[in-house]
């Protein structure tokens, strides 16, 4: 090999590797789909999911989302003011929270409380030998760890987008009547007036996919961490790049997929 | 019946097992010796099912390790973990009754604690300790809770990961009794990794020693002290 074809190989070597770490990622998503009827049987760990993914995040989503709607609405305010526009603040704090921000947001906030705690959680368990414990006790890790979190991921991270979405929009408001001088009723109705059903759905679809992606790449690396507590740190660290470098790609096919372009 | 018919595993280019071959017959104690690193996890793990070998396979009962056979053998086995292995975020009656509640044949909520609750009083724990957390517990109570959780459903075999790790000598020589006399009383086919000579004496009828990847030497326990192998001598006269 000439030392003028090494570029390409070595980007041909990490294509590659991406495209088989993608596929370990789909085939174990699908495995974890498959598994989610089964995981009736475990209720406890069900509800440990929904807590864990859904409830004990809302604090940090909720405030999140509120300075993101206020801020997003001091900055519109601000730059439509140089054009004599500041009266289109309701609409693109609503559009922009709702499509984008709202989201993204609670992705990247996913991305970072549940995909860590929960990638930390599996990879102790690896390393400490419960998950072999939990097979010799005929007891199928994917379905009693795995699946029960994918289906928290899939069902409450839609619910948080929409309490984010619900919660950004009330932080622009309150900055908007209280610091901008802009009457409440007329803010509220412009905002729900520009809003169309696609941009509600598009937000909702957005979470789910998010929640999968995080949930996801959590529960793999847990399961597949390395020995000691290096290997809980790694699996932990690449979990959460991974989560939140795939929050923000997803987000931006899902926009081009919903949009047509 | 357990038989290991010519196991051999590899990780990269090391060779950890090298042609295994053994067959335990039902009711024996057998203890695996060797040298840190000499593959008597890994000899375990694959007899478990947790590992593939790349050569070989294990035979129970006649009929070869399928994925089938391999879950009706693993509801019929206990095993102790180096480390326990206790469930986090389960009280500590939840850990031993988790197959019980999780497995095949459950039973109901009631059912299950009283059946955890005998197997904790069998390994000497007091009912009181049934509603505490692996975290509450000292090294040595959390093996008694991993030894519980082991025989709870009356397992036909039993495997035990260097069962005295981290305990005293104490606690280890009461350790090694519990396990003689579960072994004895359930008929159980038990295999037991150690280093310990103290403990195979009590626990084990039969010795595998590893080494270099290889079977060195099995036997009886009684042989013991007429084997000429000079490694066995070096474990014996610790």
């Amino acid at each position: 090999m000439t030392r003028a074809l090494l570029p390409l190989t070595l980007l041909g070597r990490a294509a590659l590797g991406l495209m088989r770490r993608i596929g370990a990622l789909t085939l174990f998503f699908l495995n974890a789909l498959i598994r989610i009827p089964p995981t009736v049987r475990y209720p406890r760990e069900l509800s440990r999911a929904f807590l864990q993914v859904g409830w004990l995040s809302l604090p940090v989503v909720g405030l999140t989302a509120v300075f993101t709607g206020a801020a997003l609405a001091l900055q519109i305010y601000a730059g439509g003011s140089r054009i004599s526009a500041e009266a289109v603040v309701p609409q693109i704090v609503a559009i922009g929270i709702v499509r984008e921000l709202g989201p993204v947001m609670v992705g990247l906030m996913i991305a970072a409380r549940v995909t860590s705690s929960i990638a930390a959680e599996i990879a102790t368990m690896k390393v400490s030998e419960q998950v072999d414990a939990l097979v010799t006790l005929s007891t199928d890790p994917m379905t009693y760890l795995t699946a029960p979190r994918v289906l928290a991921g899939l069902v409450t991270v839609p619910v948080l987008v929409a309490l984010g979405d619900i919660l950004g929009l009330f932080g622009g408001f309150l900055v908007a009547t209280q610091g901008l001088g802009f009457n409440g009723a007329s803010y509220v109705n412009t905002s729900w007036n520009f809003l169309a059903p696609i941009d509600i759905t598009l937000s909702l679809v957005k979470g789910a996919v998010f929640g999968g992606i995080a949930v996801t790449l959590a529960c793999h690396a847990g399961l597949n961490a390395g020995r000691g507590a290096q290997g809980v740190g790694m699996a932990t660290k690449s979990a959460v790049q991974a989560a939140a470098i795939l929050v923000l790609a997803a987000n931006v096919i899902l926009t081009a997929v919903f949009f047509g372009l | 019946m357990i038989a290991l018919e010519h196991i051999s595993k590899s990780f990269g280019t090391k060779q950890v097992l090298d042609d295994i071959s053994l067959s335990l017959e039902d009711g024996t104690s057998l203890a695996v010796l060797g040298r840190s690193g000499t593959g008597k996890s890994v000899l375990t793990r694959i007899v478990l099912g947790l590992m593939a070998p790349d050569a070989g396979r294990v035979v129970i009962d006649g009929t070869p390790m399928t994925r089938r056979a391999r879950r009706a053998f693993l509801e019929d086995t206990g095993v102790l973990f180096q480390g326990s292995a206790l469930f986090d975020s389960l009280s500590v009656w939840e850990n031993v009754a988790f197959r019980l509640r999780n497995g095949r044949k459950r039973v109901g909520r009631m059912e299950a604690r009283r059946r955890a609750e005998e197997a904790l009083d069998r390994v000497g724990l007091e009912a009181r300790v049934a509603d505490l957390y692996p975290a509450d517990l000292s090294g040595g109570m959390q093996k008694r809770v991993g030894l519980a959780r082991a025989i709870v459903g009356t397992p036909r075999y039993l495997f035990f990961d260097e069962p005295n790790s981290g305990l005293d000598p104490v606690t280890s020589t009461d350790i090694d009794a519990l396990i003689r006399e579960l072994v004895t009383d359930l008929g159980a086919t038990a295999i037991t990794i150690t280093h310990d000579m103290a403990s195979i004496r009590t626990i084990a009828d039969e010795v595998l020693l590893l080494d270099a990847s290889r079977a060195r030497w099995h036997g009886r326990v009684s042989d013991l002290g007429s084997a000429e192998d000079p490694l066995l001598a070096r474990f014996l006269a610790r």
